[in-house]
């Protein structure tokens, strides 16, 4: 099963790499660098299922009170600010020669920033808030309030123009069916090698409490 | 309410007994605004600009060092299990002692706005009345949140100092549009001009009210 898991994300993500760089084609305005669009799609979409992993599972741990919940957070927590910080990476990668910047504080941009800020603050509590139950306790709590926050950050910071590229949605500009496909291919793929990251990590950390204790 | 009243008093009391929590804001508060002073270039142009973010930058510093002593206070000679063994509802003791802290943060909060207005000669006439309100909002906000996050802080290995850490991330919401609104209001705008802020504001100050005073229970204990 584990095997077949592999496999199969591992061909995917073959294929993907394909459709965006080779499959899909070269945009007109911005060229070749439109490409990394496909992978910070897919980074920050594996951030977003991540951390709604964690909002969901830290108030599963505030109610059931058991020690599973707390690990399924504390991992996809970790995962999740690995992605976000790839999105941030790749972003910046791609803002540079279209933007002509490498940031700037436009409301999705801010938004996405806070989030990294308080992801990484939650795994900050979770180092210093000494033994297990309360270690776990605190940071359910500080998950929940950083999740109901950000829209409100998002919100906050919507006063300003915002300069993101909207795809998708009223407003957004459409896209390319062959684009569509590598997008789709991509986000498929990031999504299973989320899993297995998630699988492993949880492994990991069950055999890490299994020797601490 | 009877409980809420008793905890709210005894912090008010110890508070005017030993004086000691806004004593020492009050004294950071000058010395803030003095080194405003010295260290940034203010004259005419950009003073209404810079003030109103000099203003909440002071307010949530100040407030943090009087949020980090409410709980220190009771973890001396483990006072805090005194009032976690009397029947006493967790939603209850949360909202005393945001009550507290809220009205420590105003009294501070006027004492900047006074400093600024007459360091800084800025003109408030107009708009004293929703100043006070943006205020009222944006302390309400930061009690709520900086009561949770300091009863969490005080618990954990680095103290007082994961505060800052915690708190400031979540209440960029508070500081955003609290900042924005006083910007419009030292500019001479009107209520109209400033009520999406409010609105956001009135909006944070409620969500996070209802969800620390449901939290807060997995968070205060004796250790």
């Amino acid at each position: 099963m584990k095997l077949l898991l592999y496999t199969v994300t591992l061909i995917l993500m073959l294929t993907s790499t394909y459709a965006a760089l080779i499959y899909a084609p070269t945009e007109v305005i911005m060229g070749n660098i439109q490409r990394i669009f496909y992978f910070h799609m897919g980074t920050v979409w594996v951030a977003t299922v991540a951390f709604i992993i964690v909002f969901i599972s830290s108030i599963f741990y505030l109610i059931k009170g058991k020690k599973k919940w707390d690990v399924l957070a504390y991992t996809s927590a970790e995962i999740g600010v690995l992605f976000i910080t790839l999105t941030i990476i790749t972003g910046s990668i791609w803002a540079k020669p279209v933007w002509g910047t490498w940031w700037t504080w436009d409301p999705q941009l801010t938004t996405t920033f806070i989030l990294w800020i308080l992801y990484i603050v939650y795994l900050l509590i979770r180092v210093n808030s000494g033994y297990d139950e309360k270690k776990a306790k605190y940071s359910a709590v500080f998950a929940i309030i950083a999740f109901i926050d950000l829209p409100l950050v998002y919100i906050s910071a919507r006063v300003m123009r915002g300069i993101s590229p909207v795809v998708f949605g009223p407003g957004g500009g459409g896209i390319e069916p062959k684009m569509l496909y590598a997008l789709l291919i991509t986000l498929v793929s990031f999504t299973l090698l989320f899993i297995l990251l998630l699988i492993e990590r949880v492994k990991i950390e069950n055999l890490n409490i299994k020797l601490t204790n | 309410m009877n409980t809420l009243a008793a905890i709210l008093w005894k912090d008010i009391i110890n508070e005017l007994r030993t004086k000691e929590i806004l004593l020492s804001m009050a004294a950071f508060s000058v010395v803030l605004v003095v080194i405003f002073n010295f260290s940034l270039i203010i004259n005419k142009d950009n003073i209404t600009n810079l003030v109103p973010s000099l203003l909440w930058i002071s307010i949530i510093f100040v407030g943090t060092l009087g949020l980090s002593r409410t709980f220190a206070i009771e973890k001396e000679n483990c006072a805090i299990t005194g009032i976690l063994l009397s029947p006493v509802d967790r939603s209850m003791l949360y909202l005393s002692k945001v009550i507290s802290n809220l009205l420590y943060i105003l009294i501070i909060q006027f004492l900047l706005l006074f400093l600024f207005v007459v360091l800084f000669n800025i003109n408030i006439s107009g708009g004293l009345g929703t100043l006070i309100l943006i205020m009222f909002l944006g302390a309400v906000g930061f009690s709520t949140l900086g009561t949770l996050f300091s009863t969490m802080a005080i618990n954990t290995k680095l103290r007082e100092l994961l505060l800052p850490v915690i708190l400031f991330p979540v209440i960029i919401p508070v500081i955003i549009n609290a900042v924005r609104a006083t910007s419009v209001i030292f500019n001479g705008g009107g209520y109209a001009e400033i009520s999406p802020f409010l609105k956001i504001l009135i909006c944070f100050d409620i969500i996070f009210l209802v969800t620390c005073a449901l939290v807060y229970e997995f968070v205060v204990e004796e250790s």
